[in-house]
């Protein structure tokens, strides 16, 4: 009876690593690889005749949204890894690994916790710089694999400081205004006009954290509303725009950062600013800094004084 | 180069200066550039394409492309010869955003043009045309807003919404009748006594507006600027402004903040 094996989830580079690694803990004397849909009828030819050469073979199917005919082999062995969207179920199956995207959030970051156990299966102790690679890589699995794998041949054992860590690691994060916008929340200013420099290094971005930058502030503005008139959440979600689950998130960290009347302001110097940039004005860049700056520390005061309360 | 034909007898409004126009292209002597000034939408262009390519046939008129690649093929265009008509002509639509050097390039065709070729500027204001530029326009057509009376005459009266919200433009007739631009206007309207501008819905076309200048875009700046100036709102009357001379500027973005710039 061939082998069975699924694989379904959303972080592709742990579902990749997982496939090839039971196509080689098979033992299999030969592995084929097929993405589905275009490369279901070459699977089912092969899978479908004998085995010529050697006796067990491995198949592994990518993209699959359903499991396909188990090849004829007696010893055969298939691995089929999902679309990212479906969820592969299948009575013969010998193992099912589920890969669901990680977490990030600030009190629970499952990144941290798989970085740290990825150092653990390299005999190295990452607890000190596993907040770095995180920052430095993104939620890139695949980066941040490939930055520990480096680490891995620097220290061979033991801790890893920073110190060490920073002497080969690179900066490969995709930085979106996101980032910049979180840091103006937080009130660091420092970090944000990091961030901003950052995205400015690949070319001239004003215009896309401007327009991020007013879409937050029109959003601050319409939650602290629906909140001085207790409007129910599902509905400010609506009219925000966003998932009940963002605006939850939402309400967990951002009112009283600004007063209305200072969002209000923003909103009008972020809208002139938008307006000279698109006509070409260079200074635009410069007004953004020092907006960037002012709201950043109006948030710093605001989070002093709601936790000094 | 592209085409912009319709048929002469549906330009309706701007009766004397369609005729003045129409008698100086039929019966043209030395003339060699004209310029027709007025607000969008009332008919200029396609008056003033559709009678060159009555006049003269249609492969010897062209409505002149953006850019500077558009000013370099005109020029080609306007030194060849006449294939059927007795002269060449060019239209030069939205002549007032041409650049400097555009202006420069057109000022020195309209000196050293070919006796057969004619160059028509079409604009929205000939006083932002270059003063060096202006001043060798031989003749300038002026064009005005239509009254109601006029626009209800050509166009009927099933849609008197509609007209009276095109402000005396016929070209936004259509994009009218087809869009809830009625709802814009009152939305203006209410916005200065809306008690809570924070939790008013933006209105459907001003969500659905895209960032690129076209009639539907127009069409809400003149809805917006016709409602702000009934109610005097100095913030609307900026928002209507930036929509007709921004088009990559959020229309929801600067909705937002005009009725932000309404609360005490």
């Amino acid at each position: 009876m061939p082998q069975l094996f699924l694989i379904n989830g959303e972080e592709i580079f742990l579902k990749e690593r997982a496939a090839r690694d039971e196509a080689v803990s098979s033992l299999a004397d030969s592995v084929s690889e097929f993405i589905l849909p275009d490369g279901l009828a070459d699977y089912e030819a092969e899978s479908s005749s004998f085995p010529f050469f050697g006796r067990r073979r491995a198949f592994i199917v990518w993209d699959a949204s359903s499991v396909p005919i188990l090849p004829v082999g007696e010893e055969d062995f298939l691995v089929v890894v999902s679309t990212p969207k479906a969820k592969l179920k299948d009575e013969r199956a010998k193992r099912v690994l589920e890969f669901p995207r990680l977490k990030a959030y600030d009190d629970k970051n499952e990144y941290l916790t798989w970085i740290l156990k990825e150092g653990r299966g390299l005999n190295i102790d990452l607890s000190k710089v596993a907040s770095a690679l995180f920052m430095n890589s993104g939620k890139s699995l695949r980066k941040i694999s490939s930055e520990i794998r480096k680490l891995a041949v620097l220290v061979p054992s033991g801790e890893v400081s920073p110190e060490e860590a920073r002497s080969v690691l690179c900066f490969s994060a995709d930085i979106t205004p996101k980032e910049v916008v979180d840091s103006i929340c937080e009130g660091n200013p420092a970090k944000a006009l990091a961030f901003l420099d950052k995205l400015q290094e690949r070319g001239d971005e004003t215009g896309w954290v401007l327009a991020y930058l007013q879409r937050h502030v029109i959003q601050q503005l319409l939650m602290e509303r629906a909140l001085e008139l207790k409007v129910p959440h599902s509905e400010a979600a609506k009219l925000l725009d966003v998932h009940p689950f963002v605006y939850k998130k939402m309400l967990d960290s951002r009112p009283g950062l600004w007063a209305q009347s200072s969002l209000a302001t923003s909103l009008n110097t972020l809208c002139d600013l938008d307006l000279s940039h698109k006509r070409g004005d260079a200074s635009a860049k410069l007004g953004l800094e020092v907006e960037t700056i002012r709201l950043s520390e109006e948030a710093r005061n605001n989070v002093k004084r709601i936790r000094g309360r | 180069m592209s085409s912009d034909r319709q048929d002469l007898t549906t330009i309706f409004g701007n009766t004397s200066s369609q005729k003045e126009t129409e008698d100086i292209l039929r019966t043209r002597t030395l003339l060699r550039s004209l310029s027709l000034a007025g607000p969008d939408y009332v008919g200029k262009r396609s008056f003033v394409f559709s009678l060159l390519e009555d006049v003269v046939g249609p492969s010897d008129v062209s409505l002149m492309e953006e850019g500077i690649d558009g000013v370099r093929e005109a020029r080609v265009f306007l030194h060849s010869r006449p294939k059927f008509g007795p002269f060449k002509a060019v239209v030069v639509d939205c002549a007032e955003s041409l650049s400097e050097p555009a202006q420069d390039a057109f000022l020195k065709m309209c000196e050293d043009a070919p006796s057969s070729s004619v160059i028509v500027f079409v604009t929205s204001d000939h006083e932002m045309l270059l003063p060096a530029l202006r001043s060798r326009i031989e003749f300038v057509s002026r064009w005005k807003l239509l009254s109601e009376a006029e626009m209800t005459e050509a166009l009927g009266s099933d849609s008197p919404d509609s007209i009276r919200l095109c402000s005396g433009r016929p070209g936004l007739y259509e994009v009218m009748k087809a869009g809830k631009y009625g709802e814009l206007y009152e939305a203006v309207l209410s916005a200065p006594g809306c008690k809570d501008p924070y939790t008013a819905r933006v209105p459907e076309v001003v969500r659905e507006l895209k960032g690129t200048r076209g009639p539907e875009r127009d069409a809400a700046a003149v809805v917006i600027r016709s409602a702000a100036l009934s109610i005097r709102s100095a913030a609307f009357l900026r928002y209507a402004a930036t929509l007709f001379s921004v088009p990559s500027a959020s229309a929801e973005v600067h909705w937002y903040r005009a009725m932000f710039s309404l609360q005490p």
